[in-house]
């Protein structure tokens, strides 16, 4: 039997920890990415990393941890998976200080912690206000070790467009598109794993990358991948408007101390700084005394729906509140939080030490993802010799990161995000390579014939793409997309304006058919990509909407006004989409919640 | 006042070895604005100026908040993200954009800058951990060495300072500031010092540290605002120091 | 030419160093003999002759002088050729001393190459009664004047800012405001040579200004000048 190779899809934490992982196993890695890895979306990431390492004096521990993290979810993920990340969540951040991460210090030179939202602990640390950033480049820079020793084969500039099955229904290999030539090769893999990351393109503009369409995950439900709980979507609270995308303003301003408030009076014009105190409106503080200004962001995001949209109290009109820091000192921002004020201050002008920030809320992060298993031990911990452990429902397929549903329910707590991506790693990569290793007959043994006729499918069906010449334009058709979910399928969500979605999605699927390719050449064309990325986006834009009109309960990040509370009974269950010609065909299986039993989520 | 119009003059050129041209666009202009906003607007309705139909523009980009460096591209002549190029920020007039000059083009304002993470590999810019279980937290830091560390390993590899460099060229085997800059990170980590000597080697050859000009224009192109030229002053001590007492040791 | 890597480090690090020792105290020796001009035509054709008679003078000049210089020179050329100045885009203060280093460098290539060959090899010089005399009548060309000038600019420039180079390179100055300082110290030591450089050429002339309060040891009435005929 040949010697086993991985192939992993996307070059964020998930897939670089996965990668690492494999390599140390001493597997080859094949590592494909659209962008050179370093610029994957992990280095958005701001705040934190979660972990209870307990050096604030809290009696903080993993226990608490998990239990945050399962209310923060309000009770939809599968508490083994959550119970094991927040187990190794403290070795992680030790792992990365030995890696070199610029953790910030406390004065006798151990590890900072601060607070973020759903937590009454400090279990977030941090570098500066780019964390992500930080996490990201110090596991690029143990990937390109191991490239330099030979393990791992980077394809940057190349895009997952299908997964390569046998004829038992395997996964034996990929079809990527290089981005450059425009010619589609299939690759040979024993196991395939993909680690693409979220869908916030389906939204128009977020808090996401350009480069995070979903389009790789929703191939993979198109190959017959079961997709998780796409309904439930983050929107995040606090996020700077642009014309182009929306910045995040993280978490972590709120967790040094920043206050969310507006003014008291409808229609105050007077400058922020003008409004004295009793005229301010501090309703995080006032509503949640417990938690204040660090609830959970699905929280903190309906509140800012409610005083901006119900109360009509949004600062100028809009739907948007200041985030106050100018009571704290400037020295202390800098440290803490430089980064993120350095971009508030160059997207809008004005220095957040000095002015109250203007705020909005912004679709952040999917909960939702492809389905994953796992095999759990008796006390609840994921038994990590097994290689189920984040396989989907397709043999050799996994998945990791934001591009898979496991770790955080119906919403998922600030700082924990990293933390899930590099614990999927860990674990996921071990899992794979025993999954390729023993393997009766190795995916790499089967006949050429299965990898040639993906090729020449996916050869075919971008030669057919590249001569479309119709009158739509693709980028327009995503456009409309984006201010369609946008506007019926986040904060608040009817279900008669989702039926209209649907709706709306299927018009515009059809006009999809008669979208222009807008550039015939054979060499780096963009819009080419992106005609097929749009495909798939389309079909997870029902994944979405529907599993959200089916939903009938508010849980989580999930609120419909008609359903306000959450139903256990009915709904205490994952959605599992699978993909259909005609739509998404819906299942729900129970929860695993054997281990932290569902309790009201309170924070005030 | 918020100009009506926004007009672009865009440096295209349409493969690797193929000839450049200037394309000219107009755009309406809406508020909150940047390069990449621009450029959307192009993809979406693709007529120049003088009303012929074009291609979108094809460009780099990936985070649009100045963390990721994958935007970079000559904005008015200048290295810079293009996502933190405001157009209310210009000036009158209309905006030129160009590939950066020091890496080959891959299409329009595409580069590669595949040299910068291949120096990345010569300088060993990593801490060579034993592995990745769990071996317990890292050596401690003070909070003063954690802040100059953090000041390097903010470097994205967007390749400002080596396009401002006069020293990185195709007549010169340079480096370049981004690589050597992160030889002074890594040799400052506890743990990455052990292996310090080793960078050392790979920045005392041709196109390492030595091949530096002094020119200083990479720290003040920085968009991170680096201390690039410290870092190099640094690596001269160090060079020197480890240098000598190869001399008289050997 | 094949040099190893760490031949490679240590010819650019020689290079370096033979700028400041032994060139750049040549340099300083070189204005000191000159300005003794300004104390009139005895005072520097003695001095010059005390030169001649320092012993192994021609070994001292040709290993201390002529070879570093020599070797200075090639290198530096070739390191200007690896350039690809960018004043016109990127018109910083630093790149601007950056770019004067190497337009200085090529420039003294050819000021040398003159200035060796006529106060030194040129048969009307061996044949001179007087140096201070022959350097008198050339540089009564404006040309050669100009050319003059634009070369002791050119040599003081090169070391004063060639100094700051120095520094970094070696790690001397590391910090931010070390590496300001040491800026500011190079162009003082610029300017000050170059007035030094430019009044020991006017000297030659006769011209050369040579007040009492800079010439004169403090706290004396009475000089101690020696020669007779200085400039006044």
């Amino acid at each position: 039997m040949a010697a086993p190779r991985i192939a992993i899809v996307g070059g964020g934490l998930a897939g670089l920890m996965a990668a690492i992982k494999v390599a140390e196993a001493g597997v080859a890695v094949d590592l494909f990415s659209i962008v050179p890895v370093k610029r994957s979306h992990s280095v958005c990431a701001q705040g934190g990393i979660n972990g209870a390492v307990n050096v604030k004096g809290e009696n903080d521990s993993p226990e608490i941890h998990f239990f945050d993290t399962c209310r923060g979810g309000d009770f939809l993920a599968n508490q083994p998976p959550a119970k094991g990340m927040c187990y190794a969540a403290p070795g992680i951040i030790y792992l990365f200080d030995r890696m070199g991460v610029t953790f910030n210090r406390t004065a006798e030179g151990l590890l900072d912690f601060r607070r973020f939202g759903g937590t009454l602990h400090h279990r977030t640390a941090f570098a500066g206000a780019t964390t992500g950033q930080q996490l990201l480049y110090a596991l690029d820079e143990q990937v390109r070790r191991h490239e330099a020793a030979g393990l791992v084969t980077k394809y940057e500039g190349w895009e997952f467009v299908g997964a390569v099955k046998d004829a038992e229904g395997r996964c034996v290999g990929l079809t990527a598109l290089d981005l450059r030539t425009m010619k589609a090769k299939a690759f040979k893999a024993d196991a395939v794993m993909l680690a693409t990351g979220g869908p916030g393109l389906l939204f128009g503009q977020s808090t996401n990358s350009l480069i995070n369409s979903g389009s790789a995950a929703a191939a993979a439900y198109m190959d017959g991948a079961h997709y998780g709980n796409g309904e439930f979507i983050q929107v995040h609270p606090t996020a700077i408007p642009g014309a182009d995308k929306l910045r995040l303003m993280s978490e972590s301003a709120r967790g040094e101390g920043g206050r969310v408030w507006v003014p008291r009076r409808q229609g105050d014009n007077r400058a922020p700084r003008q409004i004295p105190e009793a005229e301010r409106f501090y309703f995080l503080e006032e509503k949640y005394p417990k938690y204040r200004n660090l609830v959970p962001r699905d929280v903190a995001s309906r509140e800012i729906h409610n005083v901006c949209v119900n109360l009509g109290l949004g600062v100028d009109g809009k739907m948007c509140v200041y985030l106050d820091l100018t009571h704290i000192p400037r020295a202390t921002l800098k440290k803490k939080l430089e980064g993120i004020l350095e971009i508030y201050e160059k997207f809008t002008g004005d220095d957040p030490c000095d002015e109250p920030m203007k705020i909005f809320p912004a679709v952040h992060y999917s909960m939702g993802g492809l389905w994953v298993d796992y095999e759990r031990t008796a006390d609840g911990f994921i038994d990590l010799g097994s290689p189920k452990n984040h396989m989907s429902n397709i043999p050799g397929l996994y998945a990791l990161g934001e591009a898979e549903y496991q770790y955080h329910g119906a919403n998922r707590l600030g700082a924990n995000s990293l933390l899930s991506c590099v614990y999927a790693g860990q674990i996921g990569g071990p899992a794979a390579v025993l999954y390729a290793q023993n393997q009766a007959k190795a995916g790499s043994e089967t006949p050429s014939s299965v990898y040639e006729a993906a090729e020449a499918h996916w050869t075919n069906r971008f030669a057919e793409l590249a001569r479309r010449d119709g009158p739509e334009n693709p980028y327009k058709i995503h456009e409309e997309l984006g201010r369609t979910m946008l506007e019926n399928v986040t904060i608040v969500r009817e279900n008669k304006k989702l039926e209209q979605t649907n709706a709306k999605i299927q018009e515009l699927t059809e006009r999809w058919k008669k979208a222009s390719v807008l550039d015939n050449g054979q060499w780096a064309n963009a819009p080419l990509s992106f005609l097929n990325q749009l495909e798939n986006m389309l079909h997870l834009s029902r994944v979405v909407t529907l599993g959200a009109l089916a939903r009938d309960e508010s849980r989580g990040a999930h609120y419909k006004p008609d359903f306000p509370d959450r139903d256990d009974e009915k709904w205490l269950k994952t959605t599992v989409a699978e993909f259909t010609p005609e739509g998404p065909k819906f299942r729900y299986d129970p929860v695993d919640v054997s281990l932290c039993k569902p309790v009201a989520r309170k924070y005030d | 006042m918020p100009r009506q119009n926004i007009e672009l003059r865009i440096r295209r050129q349409d493969s690797p070895t193929g000839p450049s041209r200037w394309e000219e666009f107009v755009l309406p202009w809406q508020p909150s604005m940047n390069v990449i906003s621009c450029l959307m607007e192009i993809r979406k309705n693709p007529v120049t100026k003088q009303g012929q139909k074009t291609t979108p523009v094809n460009w780099e980009s990936s985070c649009l908040e100045e963390v990721c460096g994958a935007c970079t591209m000559l904005v008015n002549g200048k290295p810079r993200q293009s996502c933190t190029a405001l157009v209310d920020n210009m000036p009158d007039g209309p905006i030129t954009l160009e590939p950066l000059t020091k890496f080959p083009v891959v299409r329009d304002l595409q580069v590669d800058r595949k040299p910068m993470f291949e120096a990345l590999k010569i300088v060993k810019a990593w801490v060579p951990i034993d592995g990745t279980y769990d071996l317990g937290p890292g050596p401690k830091l003070s909070q003063a060495e954690q802040e100059t560390s953090y000041a390097f390993s903010r470097c994205m590899t967007c390749g400002c300072c080596m396009e401002v460099c006069p020293q990185y060229n195709t007549r010169s085997d340079f480096i370049g500031p981004a690589p050597l800059a992160q030889v002074r990170l890594f040799n400052a980590h506890p743990t990455g010092r052990m292996n310090a000597h080793e960078r050392l080697d790979a920045i005392m050859g041709r196109g390492g540290l030595v091949d530096c000009g002094n020119a200083q224009n990479c720290v003040e192109a920085c968009p991170k605002e680096i201390p690039l030229t410290e870092a190099l002053g640094e690596l001269g001590k160090q060079t020197t120091v480890y240098w000598l007492k190869n001399l008289l040791n050997k | 030419m094949k040099v190893s890597d760490r031949s490679y480090f240590a010819l650019k690090r020689l290079h370096s160093l033979t700028g400041v020792v032994p060139i750049g105290l040549f340099l300083l020796e070189h204005l000191f003999t000159n300005s003794k001009a300004l104390q009139g035509e005895a005072a520097f054709n003695d001095a010059a002759a005390e030169l001649a008679r320092i012993p192994y003078v021609g070994a001292i000049e040709a290993l201390g002088i002529w070879l570093p210089i020599a070797f200075h020179m090639v290198l530096g050329v070739i390191i200007a050729t690896t350039s690809q100045a960018n004043l016109g885009k990127h018109g910083y203060a630093k790149n601007w001393q950056y770019t004067l280093q190497r337009v200085s460098g090529v420039l003294l290539v050819f000021y040398i190459l003159f200035h060796t060959w006529m106060t030194r090899f040129d048969s009307d010089y061996l044949n001179s009664v007087s140096a201070y005399a022959f350097v008198g009548d050339q540089i009564s060309n404006p040309g050669v004047f100009a050319f003059y000038v634009v070369g002791i600019v050119s040599a003081c420039w090169h070391l004063g800012n060639g100094l700051f180079g120095f520094a970094i390179h070696w790690g001397l100055a590391t910090g931010r405001q070390a590496q300001r300082n040491v800026a500011r110290l190079a162009m003082a030591v610029f300017v000050v040579l170059t007035l030094v450089g430019l009044n020991s050429l006017l000297a030659f002339a006769g011209k050369g200004v040579y007040p009492d309060w800079l010439t004169k040891p403090h706290g004396t009435e009475h000089g101690a000048v020696v020669y007779e005929g200085g400039q006044h």
